[in-house]
């Protein structure tokens, strides 16, 4: 049913009818603002603010005849127009918040995979720390027991050289047969160059050693430096118990491998003489003196 | 009087405004997160340096054990096989006789039986056999080399513990007052027998060496 205007009864074509909120009644968009319509509500209310004279001067011609919608009209489009730069405002806040939002969303998925990133090489790390731990583990392990061990070792060493300094303490009236070693050792070290001083130094340590002569068959003239008495060559010897017999011209340290029927200057070794035509020197016996 | 459309933009600001804030705390709280990590793995790598770094140092050490190790072994075994050479390498007790412990090893020793023989058994060969004879039965003996006027002999000698020393002729088992000087032969040997030596000026006794 077609609505009509409270105040100037004209049928109301607007689809939304205009109800003033203070008298409750339906006007038209000529009549809806409380001034428009003389509002009964509003007039008792400006009766109470004006003079009393003033409202009662006031006919209803003067109040048709007052020039206004326009101040209606007037106060009504600011408003529309805040309220929209307020719309604008708030669709623009809510376009940047939305684009900060998917900026944000992007971010933290960017920080969310350099975040996984991070876990898992925080993970390899961590599983690298522990296999380079047991491996340090280990290899403390490992040096404790290779201290252990050398430990070991050194005491067994100890041991060793106190019994082979037993064995091999000696004197002239406890001899025994040397090692290489000691032989070479007992050479490098005594200075003495005749065979009587050596063989007795030798024998002050307990070293058995001999005297040995090796008889050549005979010349006029002598080998330079060697160690020749008459016709034969004196020689010290020692039957190392590792070694066997070994001998030794004592003036020289040279070693000598003698053997009959050979040049004796060709048994020496290193072969540090010259040979000479005049010189026989075969050996034709060799005797060792214990 | 606000629109149903303003509402519902209103609440949608505010829902997303509500949104922004809780993502706005999620972000922070991954950022947070992300910066614990960092400082977590940095403190890993500094602790994985330190473990590495330790390792090798532990490594070194090992290879310098094992070294040592290595070469305290080969001492041992070197130090082993020379004390068995020693257990069992034979040892020679001598000791200085009394005068007739002397006496009857020269009795009994059979060296002066042997031939002479100039080239192959002469005096040294003699003296040589006497020496090593006694000292298998723990006598000291020494091997004298005298030279003579023209040539040299060979005796033995040894130190008794009661008569001092006494030389032995190893050919003849003659004692022997040995002295520079004097006839060799002649004057020296003290023959065992109602017998006597010429004299010869070849035989004097220049001086004389002891090998003991």
């Amino acid at each position: 049913m077609p609505k009509s205007c409270h105040h100037c009864g004209k049928e109301i074509g607007d689809p939304i009818p205009f109800k003033c909120r203070r008298c409750n009644e339906i006007f038209c968009i000529d009549h809806f603002l409380p001034e428009n319509h003389k509002c009964h509500d509003l007039s008792r209310k400006k009766r109470v603010e004006q003079e009393p004279t003033k409202i009662l001067e006031e006919t209803e011609q003067d109040i048709d005849s007052r020039p206004i919608p326009k101040t209606v009209i007037i106060s009504k489009k600011p408003k529309e127009k805040k309220n929209n730069t307020i719309v604008k405002i708030s669709i623009i806040l809510a376009i940047i918040i939305i684009l900060l939002n998917v900026i944000s969303v992007s971010g933290y998925f960017i920080l969310d995979q350099s975040y996984s990133e991070l876990k898992e090489e925080k993970h390899g790390l961590e599983d690298k720390l522990t296999t380079t731990q047991n491996t340090l583990d280990n290899a403390n392990h490992t040096l404790a027991l290779t201290e252990m061990g050398l430990e070991q070792v050194n005491t067994s060493l100890k041991e060793n050289n106190s019994e082979v300094q037993q064995l091999e303490s000696g004197d002239k009236y406890n001899l025994r047969d040397p090692l290489y070693s000691e032989v070479t050792r007992f050479i490098q070290n005594d200075n003495s160059d005749n065979e009587k001083t050596l063989i007795d130094n030798a024998k002050s340590k307990g070293l058995r050693c001999a005297l040995v002569e090796v008889g050549i068959i005979g010349s006029t003239i002598k080998i330079l430096g060697a160690p020749r008495t008459g016709e034969s060559y004196l020689l010290m010897a020692f039957n190392t118990t590792d070694k066997g017999m070994v001998y030794f011209e004592s003036k020289t340290d040279y070693r000598v491998y003698p053997e009959i029927g050979k040049s004796y200057i060709e048994c020496v070794e290193g072969n540090p003489y010259i040979s000479s035509l005049l010189v026989n020197d075969t050996i034709t016996k060799i005797l060792v003196v214990w | 009087m606000m629109t149903k459309s303003k509402k519902i933009a209103l609440i949608g600001i505010i829902f997303i405004i509500a949104f922004s804030i809780l993502w706005a705390s999620v972000v922070y709280n991954k950022s947070q997160s992300i910066s614990t990590v960092k400082i977590q793995k940095n403190n890993l790598e500094n602790k994985l340096l330190s473990v590495d770094k330790n390792l090798d140092i532990t490594n070194d050490l090992i290879s310098n054990c094992n070294a040592k190790v290595d070469e305290l072994k080969g001492r041992l075994q070197q130090n082993i096989s020379d004390l068995n050479y020693l257990k069992f390498g034979k040892r020679y007790e001598l000791h200085d006789p009394l005068a007739w412990e002397v006496t009857t090893f020269m009795y009994t020793d059979p060296t002066n039986r042997k031939r002479y023989d100039e080239e192959t058994f002469n005096c040294g060969n003699y003296a040589a056999e006497v020496n090593n004879n006694a000292e298998k039965k723990g006598l000291r003996c020494a091997f004298v080399v005298v030279n003579l006027t023209k040539g040299a002999h060979a005796l033995v000698a040894f130190y008794t513990r009661n008569m001092g020393i006494i030389y032995y002729e190893p050919q003849t088992d003659e004692k022997v007052n040995l002295q520079v000087g004097k006839d060799y032969w002649a004057s020296c040997v003290v023959p065992s027998g109602y017998y006597y030596y010429l004299p010869d000026p070849d035989n004097v006794v220049e001086d004389f060496v002891l090998y003991w």
